[in-house]
């Protein structure tokens, strides 16, 4: 079935719907986000549905899908290992308990409290770096979701990521949908359902046991085993645990829910149950990427494969209904990143060198600047990279950019009374080291126009690089902190 | 039919239960409280107006 | 320190009269030998911990005149340990009468040797300073590290002022004041009587922070070292639009009209129904 006027009709109602609950409901929300920052009357279901729906953005079921058309059942692991991580920090209270009794609500003003300004200012650098280098990719798979699943020309992809990343710009500077309790909730209605219902057509089609022995016959038997899986293997499950830790416990918008709360132990049950979700977070677009693959074959396109597959396979109605809710989820979470990258700029970079104080519309105003300047960048960057490997793993490679360092700082200065300052520059300089060198290598050797794979990129397997690199931060901490011997800082009680 | 293919059917039924049964409660209970959340702050919105 | 030292209902009763109130001693030879190790070196700019205070007046080297180091708990583990201490929170509760404390600032003092009158501090209240707090009734600690008395120049308060108000007389670095006495004195109407708040080394006195206090010259051959630690009461919160807006430890978090101040830069040092409520520490060698 290709996307009827019918489905077009339900997007643009769902989005003017959403767009005047919005503008309507200003005022309120404000009222809510002060709500949650106060974090007094925080609702348990609301509060899985905001944290779903934070965290479940179109580039997500993009690379899931990705992952799953090329490498079949064996992806799984990265879904179950992703929830068992939230699981994990549910049940504990892993760092973000420790962080809170310390009242401290951003993870890089601990990095400031515990250690120096420049070790903020430097943790803000590598996540910017981070953060622009990833939002191309989420502009692009975006544009490609979209082209692949409506009845937009596949010609027009340049097109369609330049008016999308217009909206974006736009939709952010305006102030948003202020994405927050109540348009989160609309937010996974529309996603939850349309998820299901997209896997049950899917089954349908394919058949619920057949599938798994199409699978079988697609990509080889034994392919089924994560461990002995030539793209994963154990190399890639420890690298993908730390990193899922890493997520949880260092990137703002999660942490948040826990330091900003002053009911710990209903955020904590709220995680446990979201870790639930993010086993069908993961398994269902995987489903749909084999699917996909099933369909096309594997000579196919894994990425624009899944969009096209659903196109062809589900009814008028169910498209619309699926295409609003993954609009929605692209709009929020690009509109969301752009402010929390903007705001990390800001606060975390600009504002920390300069000795002056920056007022309240001065800061608005640079946040603003940033949002546009980012925006451009993405653009740009999103037209002109091209991905050798999958998104996955470029969206790996960046990100470990922050992590390898961020999570033995973090982690070591709360559990290790002499974690010190060197140990910190250590750690973040030796974790950003490898995929830093990695993905500017890849960039250089592109602008130059070589094609074959460079210094960095032989150096290590994928899944070897990303562990490394986080190994490396920790020793990195280790090292500096036990050379420089007596350097004693502010730390909180070792219970 | 090896070892893992049916771990990833038992993981996928579970987590499909797991899914649904979640976001249906959470769907269902959540409407009311984002009812009642609209309520209390419209409450208070209107107390404050009442204020001098 | 000392931790069963605590100020008795007739100490109590004192403060609350008088607006101060000087502790017996509360820290150990040992203790007071290390600490002036450590006030030395962060009078010097040697920062242990490598990070330096929130601001310091003058620059390290120069102690021609009154070294003032704020959040001197910051650069060095010792301090920080005693700053942050609950014993002096528990004693600050006790003393206003409330369930918890929090540290506000910390401030390292040092009044050089033969100071003259740029060894003054003019009389001051320190609420006047503190403006944008939304309450009255905040606390100081000043801790002596070596014998205080009126030849190194002493603290001097003007007991029972804490209840005249506010009077917006506030010239920490008014040098002349026995002038100022006279404009204060027509101002209140009130006799303006001063006494000296002499304290043997490791003796802590604590004052009101409506109390009237200031200090005159150093004349001794000696430094006379303290730390004042600026305690506020769990509960406080920042109130907008005052002239103190812009006082430093508002840097840190940029506080809106109401919010509390809470968190890693101003940590509980006391809370009565918390025994843990005292989370930071330094991290010892």
């Amino acid at each position: 079935m290709r996307f009827s006027t019918f489905d077009w009709t339900l997007v643009a109602v769902y989005v003017l719907l959403a767009f005047a609950i919005g503008m309507l409901a200003r005022k309120r929300i404000t009222n809510i986000a002060d709500y949650l920052v106060a974090g007094r009357h925080i609702r348990y279901n609301l509060g899985v549905a905001s944290l779903v729906a934070t965290e479940l953005g179109l580039v997500t079921m993009m690379y899931f899908a990705e992952q799953g058309y090329r490498f079949g059942f064996a992806a799984f692991i990265i879904g179950v290992i992703w929830a068992a991580a939230y699981f994990m920090i549910g049940q504990t209270g892993f760092v973000v308990e420790r962080i809170r009794q310390l009242e401290i609500i951003t993870i890089t003003e601990y990095f400031q409290v515990r250690y120096s300004r420049g070790v903020r200012v430097l943790a803000a650098s590598l996540l910017t770096i981070a953060g622009v280098l990833s939002l191309g990719v989420f502009l692009k798979l975006g544009a490609v979701f979209i082209v692949n699943f409506t009845d937009i020309p596949e010609t027009s992809l340049h097109l369609t990521m330049t008016i999308l990343v217009v909206i974006v710009v736009i939709y952010t500077i305006l102030g948003g949908m202020v994405s927050v309790v109540l348009t989160d909730y609309v937010q996974f209605v529309f996603l939850a359902i349309g998820m299901l219902m997209a896997s049950v057509f899917v089954l349908h089609y394919h058949g619920i046991i057949s599938i798994f022995e199409k699978a079988r016959e697609l990509y080889g038997a034994g392919a089924m085993n994560p461990f002995t899986h030539p793209e994963y293997g154990w190399t890639f499950i420890a690298y993908w645990a730390v990193f899922a830790v890493s997520g949880c416990v260092l990137w703002q918008p999660v942490a948040q829910r826990i330091l900003a709360s002053e009911n710990p132990e209903l955020n904590r049950r709220i995680f446990k149950s979201t870790s639930v979700m993010f086993l069908g977070r993961a398994f269902f677009p995987i489903l749909w990427g084999i699917g996909a693959a099933l369909y096309f074959g594997a000579a196919g396109d894994p990425t624009a494969g899944m969009p096209k597959f659903l196109a062809e396979i589900l009814p008028i109605g169910i498209l619309g209904f699926l295409a609003a809710g993954m609009f929605a989820a692209l709009m929020s979470t690009d509109d969301s990143y752009l402010i929390a990258w903007s705001g990390i700029i800001v606060q975390d970079l600009i504002a920390p060198l300069r000795t002056k104080e920056i007022s309240g519309t001065g800061r608005v105003m640079l946040t603003r600047i940033c949002v546009f300047v980012i925006g451009f960048l993405m653009l740009i960057f999103g037209i002109w990279y091209e991905l050798k490997d999958s998104a996955f793993r470029y969206l790996l490679d960046v990100t470990t950019i922050y992590y390898a360092g961020g999570l033995p700082v973090l982690v070591a200065g709360l559990y290790w009374k002499r974690a010190s300052l060197p140990g910190a520059y250590l750690a973040f300089a030796f974790g950003a080291f490898l995929p830093l060198a990695f993905v500017a290598e890849d960039i250089i050797l592109q602008a130059r126009g070589i094609s074959e794979p460079g210094f960095f990129n032989e150096l290590f397997s994928a899944n070897m690089r990303g562990l490394m690199s986080f190994v490396l931060g920790f020793i990195g901490m280790g090292i500096g902190s036990i050379i420089t011997g007596n350097s004693p800082a502010l730390a909180g009680k070792q219970s | 039919m090896d070892l893992w293919e049916i771990v990833w059917m038992v993981a996928f039924g579970f987590g499909t239960l797991g899914f649904a049964f979640i976001a249906t409660n959470v769907i269902v209970k959540g409407f009311a409280e984002a009812r009642s959340l609209l309520h209390e702050l419209g409450g208070e919105e209107e107390k404050q107006e009442g204020q001098p | 320190m000392d931790i069963h030292a605590l100020p008795t209902t007739v100490d109590v009763a004192f403060f609350r009269s008088n607006g101060y109130w000087l502790s017996p001693r509360l820290f150990s030879d040992a203790e007071l030998a290390e600490l002036r190790v450590h006030h030395a070196a962060v009078v010097a700019g040697e920062y242990e911990t490598k990070r330096p205070p929130l601001n310091r007046d003058p620059e390290p080297g120069n102690t021609s005149r009154l070294v003032q180091v704020n959040n001197a708990y910051w650069t060095d583990a010792t301090i920080a340990r005693h700053v942050l201490s609950v014993q002096i929170g528990r004693i600050a509760a006790r003393l206003l009468g409330v369930k918890g404390i929090r540290l506000w600032h910390d401030q390292l003092l040092l009044k050089p040797p033969q100071s003259g009158k740029a060894g003054n501090i003019g009389w001051h209240q320190d609420r006047g300073y503190w403006a944008c707090l939304d309450r009255d009734e905040q606390i100081t600690a000043w801790i002596a590290l070596e014998d205080v008395n009126e030849e190194n120049g002493c603290m001097e308060v003007v007991p029972g002022s804490h209840t005249w108000g506010l009077l917006g007389e506030d010239h920490f670095y008014h040098q002349d004041i026995d002038q100022q006495i006279a404009r204060i004195e027509q101002k209140t109407g009130k006799p303006f009587t001063t006494k000296p708040c002499i304290l043997p080394a490791g003796c802590v006195s604590f004052h009101h922070s409506l109390t009237i206090h200031g200090s005159r010259p150093n004349v001794s051959t000696r430094p006379r070292i303290s730390i004042a630690v600026h305690l506020i009461i769990d509960g406080t919160r920042y109130r907008a639009g005052t002239p103190s807006e812009d006082h430093t430890s508002n840097t840190l978090r940029r506080p809106r009209d109401g919010d509390l101040y809470a968190g890693p830069y101003f940590p509980v040092l006391f809370r009565e129904d918390e025994p843990n409520a005292n989370v930071w520490m330094t991290a010892e060698p």
